[in-house]
């Protein structure tokens, strides 16, 4: 497994640098991410559009929805508009939440195989082609997986040494497409 | 200037040649890896490249056989600058197709030495199939390795494989005295043989070719580049890998159906050639130039962007045309 780890606020911050306005989620891995009992998660009672454990976290200002796939071993983060605040943290459970999280790393790490090398990879997620981005933001609902439809994508890698997200253009795009994609079938 | 080379002077120019020799082992090391990089961008894949520097038995040889031709005095001077093989690389293609394809590659590239220098061609009288291409390495690079100049061979499999039994019994002896009558035969057999297994790779080339350009899902650059084909009409030059890196890392599923959203293949090329004139960047290869007719759509060109101000050297030298065309059309807007 890589020991190099990145933050929620990392992940949110990829989507601030790429633009919210041309992308409206990220996917990476759960085995990427460092330190979840501080990150702030709040779980939330409902479960998305997609029948998965979902999270609140704030940074910069700025809410987000996290919802768990851990039968493929992602995570997907996006920008969001909570129509009511979620104050459920009372309801938080350590044991819940580890457990989740705990078994989308270890998905995570079966899934990436001789790939786990390759470093820290993210997939943005950006509008249907021929279509706008409201599908994806400032809904009071998460937005549904946008599967079956040709849509924009765009490829990330993390530079450790930068600390910030750059384009990847590297052999890996075909196999980060059927493997970091949430919702890839 | 004397008459021919003596045995002493072909001798001295052997002993010399020796000294010589990892010069041109160098050449042809770094030819072949610069014809590996163009091949590999523009989307060529199956071929067998063998380099070397020429034997000195086999200049001997050479020497021997065409003493009348030359001079010694400017042998002494550069070997090199009359005997132009003495770095090779030779280009194996599995169909007529494939190997034209590679001599458009190899004719175009940076390193093509500006000399007269007639190149064999395919289907001459001879029987010989072949096309020869100089290259020069270029004076970037060290000392000792710069300004050689490397014969590049580029042939199909199967007359590769007639040129050589060809050479061995006619061409060293022109009148072909040395072969039998049986051996003539076995080699017209061979050659009959052999142009109908160029003919067989030709059409299984022109059917992969069709069915790579149908599938759904283009996963490497030569399955983009036999899709746009198929739907332009004639072949893609300029850095396909490039092209395909870039759509890959934008496009989720990237099809033909998928790219024909933003417009017909052929009018997307034809939108971004137009453009590209306008930016005083005409005769640009048409791989760059569907990229910046895609770039017209208004979906596609924030992704652009992005690759253009954050790509650093990511996508190599189309990330750097695509900056280049971006300041020619921002100075253009002031």
């Amino acid at each position: 497994m890589s020991s190099r780890k990145i933050k929620l606020s990392d992940i949110a911050g990829a989507l601030r640098k790429f633009g919210r306005e041309n992308f409206h989620a990220i996917d990476v891995f759960a085995d990427d991410v460092l330190d979840w009992d501080s990150a702030g998660l709040i779980p939330l009672s409902s479960t998305s559009a997609y029948g998965h454990e979902c999270y609140r976290f704030d940074d910069h200002g700025e809410s987000f929805l996290l919802t768990l796939f851990p039968d493929k071993g992602v995570l997907r983060v996006q920008a969001h508009e909570f129509s009511t605040p979620s104050l459920n943290r009372a309801a938080a459970s350590t044991a819940l939440l580890g457990a989740g999280l705990g078994t989308a790393a270890g998905i995570a790490v079966s899934r990436k195989g001789e790939h786990f090398a390759a470093g820290i990879l993210g997939m943005l997620i950006g509008a249907a082609i021929g279509a706008g981005m409201d599908s994806g933001r400032n809904a009071s609902t998460p937005p549904s997986p946008v599967s079956g439809r040709p849509h924009f994508v765009f490829s990330l890698a993390f530079d450790q040494h930068a600390g910030e997200w750059k384009p990847y253009s590297g052999g890996l795009i075909p196999w980060m497409k059927k493997t970091l994609l949430a919702d890839a079938s | 200037m004397s008459n021919g080379l003596t045995d002493p002077q072909i001798e001295r120019l052997i002993l010399r040649y020796r000294f010589e020799l990892a010069r041109y082992e160098q050449a042809a090391l770094h030819t072949a890896a610069e014809l590996r990089q163009a091949l590999r961008s523009a989307a060529i894949s199956r071929y067998l490249l063998a380099f070397r520097a020429k034997h000195p038995d086999g200049l001997r040889e050479k020497l021997e056989r065409k003493r009348s031709a030359y001079a010694y005095e400017e042998l002494e001077i550069d070997l090199n600058s009359r005997i132009k093989d003495l770095s090779g690389c030779r280009l194996l293609a599995y169909s007529s197709e494939d190997a034209e394809r590679i001599v458009e590659v190899v004719e175009k590239h940076h390193w093509r030495a500006k000399l007269d220098f007639p190149s064999k061609s395919f289907g001459e009288p001879s029987r010989y199939k072949a096309v020869h291409i100089l290259l020069v390495t270029p004076d970037t690079m060290p000392q000792s390795v710069a300004d050689a100049l490397c014969e590049v061979q580029v042939t199909t499999l199967a007359a590769h494989l007639f040129n050589e039994l060809e050479h061995d019994l006619i061409y060293k002896e022109p009148d072909g005295a040395g072969a039998s009558d049986a051996e003539h035969e076995h080699l017209n057999q061979l050659f009959g043989v052999l142009q109908q297994a160029d003919r067989i790779a030709s059409k299984l080339h022109s059917e992969r070719k069709r069915a790579m350009a149908h599938s759904e899902l283009l996963e490497s650059a030569e399955q983009l580049q036999a899709a746009l084909e198929g739907s332009i009409g004639r072949q893609l030059d300029g850095d396909l890998e490039a092209l395909y890196a870039i759509l890959s890392s934008v496009l989720r599923d990237l099809t033909l159906p998928v790219l024909e959203a933003f417009g017909r293949a052929d009018d997307v090329l034809a939108k971004g050639r137009q453009a590209l004139e306008k930016l005083g960047l005409p005769d640009q290869e048409n791989a760059f130039a569907y990229l910046w007719g895609l770039r017209a759509n208004e979906q596609f060109r924030p992704l652009l962007s992005i690759i253009e101000e954050q790509s650093g050297d990511a996508f190599g030298a189309m990330g750097e045309l695509l900056r280049k065309a971006r300041n020619a059309s921002a100075h253009n807007e002031q």
